[in-house]
């Protein structure tokens, strides 16, 4: 879906991108984190063909951005992190004017607009002025524009700044419904416990490098996976890891720490299930076995105190 | 919803700027204003007063007020973040142009409609203008409107695309341009008025055709702009045309001005360099001088990357070499009349005064000063954008211009010897007018190239 190559990006005293390279599949949500001025907002605007590309290229959809930026346009959705709305405008005004710039050849806009509001919630105020909306609502009126047109690619600048609790967990929730729609998201936060939520890669920035990328949860849930699984014993059993290492290659004693056991399972060789079976068979005291699902927030700091 | 449909842009401005209440304000101020002009004055000049109170009122409002919402219709976009949807939506560069133009400006062309609509009123009332003078100074302030309008938009785009995503403009500095436009457009009403009881030269005139002239390249100008804006490819072409259909345009006119068709040539090569001078070192104000451009910019040239130089290349860029070509071909032209004149051909008559005063070598001696001249001020520019003055490169580049074109040669306009220091000066002969700002340009370039290094180490 996204190929970017050797993309940097000068400023007059910065270097704000330096040689980025990465590939992103379509119907991802890559979740782009890094420390400020780190490069996150230039990477989406060059993205968004906002920014005028020094060095490097960009594919989108195996399209060049370089070559045809109007192209893109219409394949991308983008929403900066003030919204940059029309406060003048009522909801249902804002929308029609973004429908009908955005998709020419539409006849009436009234049931895209409509749609499109209720997609994201705010039907209840859709005659009301932009300016009396909270941000929370702003922000949806901002995510309703950027995909009133139905992007492929839609990229979010820290959308979820300066909102309450509720109103992330909705942004959240909207972006899964995006997710399973087979859009790829690209979003920009510094709430890594939300972007946990809904991410299927992290892409980690720093200093205008791409410093880790990851894949959270596998894009297609036939392909398979290793999993990492954690095993609690009810009491000590010296035995284990020779039975493992009989049992298969698949299963790796990653790490132990008294009564509680890492392991990483090959699961296209072998199931969990399977797994559990073997121990309980072979009378190992388990008290519970389960998949560890990677923290956002710990990689993160990892990756950024290792660079 | 058709006008939707045909103009987004245009339908979303006119919902903004129009509500009843607006609609029916402003008429019925027009209408108590001119109520109260009558009751006020005396009996016998009240038509006069009304008919140029109407016709200042639609020049203030069209104009002035105009210019200067059509420029905060673009810069408003930016500062409130909405340049970015316009950026990426799918109108083309002439949809947004009509949209901002006629949109943003609508509550402008509605109320100096309901003037003009006045003043053609009292104009026919009085029924001593003739209908060809009516219909022109009708048409002359639709055409200025639209101009200055057009104009302050290109200042807009200009500056943003100048400044970084993080910018925020404000609008004194088109208000400061305005109030200069509008002293110059007052006094030469006020000149009009005096010699010929008129507001503009009468009828379809020369002005009138030289306004309408530059008010189609405004509007086409608007369009390159955002051309660029919306990541169309713009070709140096257009640019090219202007200058030269300009330069072509504007040396008919004076020459028809002075009545002086035999230099007609002259006239356009003049005009052409020193408008190639005139927009060089605006366009060096307007646009970014930013290292990294000006590096990039001497790579591609390194490179003959004649694609970048076509299209991507800084305005001021593309015409600074003009000045040269203007410079050579008017010493060419020079040189041209000698040559002609040894076989007492008939030459250009302004070559003929001229080369009675200078030799050959005075007219290159000059021709090469003028091009030294503007390469330091240009290398200046660039140097002051590197040191510690950067964030008034601006203000710091029109100083020093004050102070070496103008304050000191004034200040030493008796020691006649270092006046060639300062500007080019044939006094001291042509090797001294020569070689003073070449010294000058090769110490600018020294510093220049340390700069540049400096911050370019990586």
């Amino acid at each position: 879906m996204i190929k970017v190559s050797n993309l940097t990006q000068d400023f007059t005293d910065v270097r704000a991108l330096d040689n980025v390279s990465f590939e992103v599949g379509e119907g991802s949500v890559v979740a782009l984190i890094g420390p400020n001025g780190s490069g996150k907002t230039t990477l989406m605007r060059c993205i968004s063909t906002l920014q005028e590309i020094q060095e490097g290229t960009i594919y989108i959809n195996e399209v060049d951005i370089k070559e045809e930026p109007r192209r893109i346009h219409q394949m991308v959705g983008y929403l900066a992190d003030n919204f940059g709305l029309y406060d003048d405008l009522t909801v249902r005004e804002c929308l029609s004017y973004t429908a009908h710039s955005r998709l020419l050849e539409i006849e009436d806009a009234i049931e895209v607009v409509v749609d499109c509001a209720k997609e994201v919630g705010v039907y209840d105020f859709i005659d009301r002025e932009v300016n009396t909306l909270s941000r929370g609502m702003r922000q949806r009126v901002g995510i309703a524009q950027a995909i009133i047109h139905s992007p492929k690619l839609l990229i979010l600048d820290e959308p979820a700044s300066g909102l309450d609790p509720e109103a992330r967990i909705d942004l959240s929730n909207l972006i899964l419904r995006l997710r399973e729609r087979g859009m790829t998201i690209f979003v920009s936060s510094h709430i890594l416990a939300e972007l946990e939520d809904y991410s299927t890669e992290m892409l980690i920035i720093k200093k205008g490098k791409i410093v880790e990328h990851t894949k959270l949860i596998s894009e297609k849930k036939d392909v398979s996976t290793t999993t990492t699984l954690k095993l609690v014993l009810e009491e000590a059993f010296e035995e284990l890891s020779f039975l493992l290492n009989d049992l298969s290659e698949n299963v790796k004693t990653i790490q132990t720490e008294g009564l509680e056991v890492t392991l990483s399972l090959d699961e296209s060789e072998l199931k969990q299930h399977e797994l559990l079976r073997f121990l309980m068979n072979n009378n190992v005291p388990v008290r519970e076995l389960s998949s560890v699902k990677r923290n956002l927030q710990e990689e993160y700091l990892k990756t950024i105190q290792n660079n | 919803m058709k006008i939707l449909n045909k103009n987004p842009e245009l339908q979303r401005n006119l919902w903004s700027e129009f509500s009843m209440q607006r609609l029916i304000l402003m008429p019925s101020i027009a209408i108590i204003i001119l109520v109260l002009i009558t009751i006020g004055a005396n009996a016998y000049d009240v038509i006069d007063i009304l008919i140029m109170v109407s016709y200042a009122s639609a020049t203030v409002l069209l104009m002035f007020w105009g210019g200067k919402v059509a420029y905060d219709s673009i810069i408003s976009e930016y500062n409130e973040r909405t340049w970015d949807w316009q950026r990426m939506n799918a109108l083309s560069s002439k949809q947004l142009l009509v949209g901002k133009l006629f949109g943003a400006t609508a509550f402008n062309w509605y109320s100096g409609f309901i003037c003009l609509a006045f003043w053609l009123f009292f104009t026919f009332f009085k029924g001593e203008m003739l209908l060809e003078d009516i219909v022109a100074s009708f048409l002359t302030i639709v055409i200025l409107a639209i101009q200055l309008m057009c104009g302050t938009m290109i200042v807009a785009l200009l500056q943003i695309r100048k400044g970084s995503a993080r910018n925020r403009f404000k609008s004194g500095s088109i208000v400061f341009l305005l109030v200069l436009f509008g002293f110059g457009y007052i006094s030469q009403a006020i000149a009009g008025i005096q010699t010929q009881n008129a507001y503009f030269d009468k009828g379809f005139s020369l002005q009138f055709f030289q306004n309408a002239f530059f008010t189609i390249w405004a509007v086409i100008g608007v369009n390159q702009a955002l051309r660029h804006e919306l990541n169309y490819k713009n070709s140096s072409k257009l640019w090219y045309l202007f200058l030269f259909s300009s330069a072509v345009f504007r040396g008919f006119v004076m020459a028809e001005q002075l009545d002086d068709r035999r230099n007609l040539f002259f006239f356009m090569l003049f005009i052409f360099t020193m408008q190639a001078i005139f927009f060089s070192y605006l366009l060096l104000l307007f646009e970014s001088k930013e290292p990294l451009k000006f590096k990039m910019l001497i790579q591609k040239i390194k490179a003959k990357d004649w694609n970048y130089l076509n299209y991507k290349a800084p305005l001021w860029s593309l015409t600074f070499p003009l000045i040269f070509i203007g410079i050579i071909s008017t010493w060419l032209a020079f040189d041209l009349s000698y040559f002609i004149s040894k076989y007492d051909l008939d030459t250009m008559p302004l070559i003929d005064d001229l080369k009675g005063s200078l030799t050959k070598l005075d007219t290159l001696a000059i021709s090469g000063a003028v091009i030294l001249f503007v390469l330091r001020d240009f290398l200046l520019m660039f140097l002051i954008s590197m040191t510690s003055f950067k964030k008034r490169t601006n203000g710091a580049f029109v100083f020093y211009l004050f102070l070496l074109y103008f304050l000191i040669p004034l200040l030493i306009r008796d020691t006649d010897g270092l006046l060639p220091l300062f500007i080019p000066y044939i006094g001291q002969g042509a090797f001294m007018c020569f070689l003073f700002p070449l010294i000058e340009v090769i110490i600018v370039v020294f510093l220049v190239r340390y700069q540049l290094n400096l911050r370019f180490k990586r």
